[in-house]
């Protein structure tokens, strides 16, 4: 499969869907006014992704300094997807970063969590 | 049009940013980093900016994605009439306030949303928020129908908001939110 790769702009994240080391990251804010249209290609990619045999273990890096409420549904959505993924014996790992003064960016994660209990969700401070 | 009144207007009510015409996504984010720079100048806590910038945020895009007057552009853009403010009360609290033209016939339903909301305290509202973005009962094309709880999540007093009748088909609403 092809990395996917989406260049930042002020109002959406840094993506990288990486199938070379198995690293899918986002970082940076997400406030898109089409939080489902921005979204479309990774969620697809990560349909395509999951879909294959023999996955080795992957790691799924946040690193959201803000983020709208459409957008917090859509990462509950790609949660549901790598939990479902993990459910079918996929190896997953989420690490959701947060920075020391940003006490939403660190709620949001906890919040989360508590909603994927039974994957392997971290949370750490930057 | 004088604009010495206005001026004096913005003074009584601590208005510290006013911006009145089409709102669009570049639109907010011009004005909110502008605010989230203005802020940081004058050394306010991040997470108060951050609060504000959210409130903000939820505001614009609700007024270019419910007014009625929206107005469609290509690849699911929409643009909007509105009016967003941002100041601080004679108390020191922070405010964020929007306004836009809304249809009569949505005037119930935004109305019991957002008295449902007020009628939670802050932990019934995150339950609530959760459950919504978990059932998905919300969402539409552009969004998940989390606004206004997202805007209660950072508020320090209900929301406050209303509605005034305009003609048969259209209402002006407006909402205050205190940070």
């Amino acid at each position: 499969m092809k990395t996917l790769t989406i260049e930042a702009s002020k109002y959406t994240p840094e993506i990288e869907m990486n199938a070379e080391n198995n690293i899918l990251s986002i970082k940076g804010k997400s406030y898109p006014e089409n939080t489902f249209d921005f979204y479309a290609p990774v969620m697809a990619w990560l349909q395509e992704y999951f879909a294959q045999e023999d996955l080795p273990k992957v790691t799924l890096n946040m690193d959201i300094i803000y983020f709208n409420s459409s957008s917090s549904k859509l990462f509950f959505d790609l949660f549901d997807l790598l939990e479902e993924a993990h459910e079918k014996g996929k190896e997953i790992c989420i690490n959701w970063y947060y920075d020391d003064e940003n006490e939403s960016a660190e709620e949001a994660g906890e919040d989360f969590k508590e909603d994927f209990e039974g994957m392997d969700f971290n949370i750490i401070k930057k | 049009m004088k604009m010495f009144p206005f001026k004096e207007m913005l003074e009584r009510e601590g208005i510290i940013f006013s911006f009145s015409g089409s709102i669009s996504q570049p639109v907010l984010a011009g004005i909110g980093e502008t605010i989230e720079n203005e802020f940081d100048s004058i050394d306010l806590d991040p997470n108060m900016i951050m609060k504000i910038f959210a409130v903000f945020t939820e505001q614009m895009q609700n007024v270019m994605s419910y007014s009625k007057e929206r107005r469609e552009h290509r690849d699911n853009h929409l643009t909007s009439p509105g009016i967003c403010v941002v100041g601080m009360n004679d108390k020191g609290k922070y405010y964020v306030a929007s306004a836009n033209i809304m249809d009569v016939k949505d005037e119930q339903k935004v109305s019991e949303k957002i008295d449902h909301i007020n009628s939670l305290d802050k932990e019934g509202q995150k339950r609530y928020y959760k459950e919504l973005r978990r059932s998905g009962k919300g969402v539409h094309n552009r969004g998940a129908g989390l606004g206004f709880l997202e805007m209660a999540k950072r508020a320090s007093e209900p929301l406050d908001y209303q509605f005034t009748t305009l003609d048969k088909d259209r209402s002006f609403f407006e909402i205050k939110v205190y940070i």
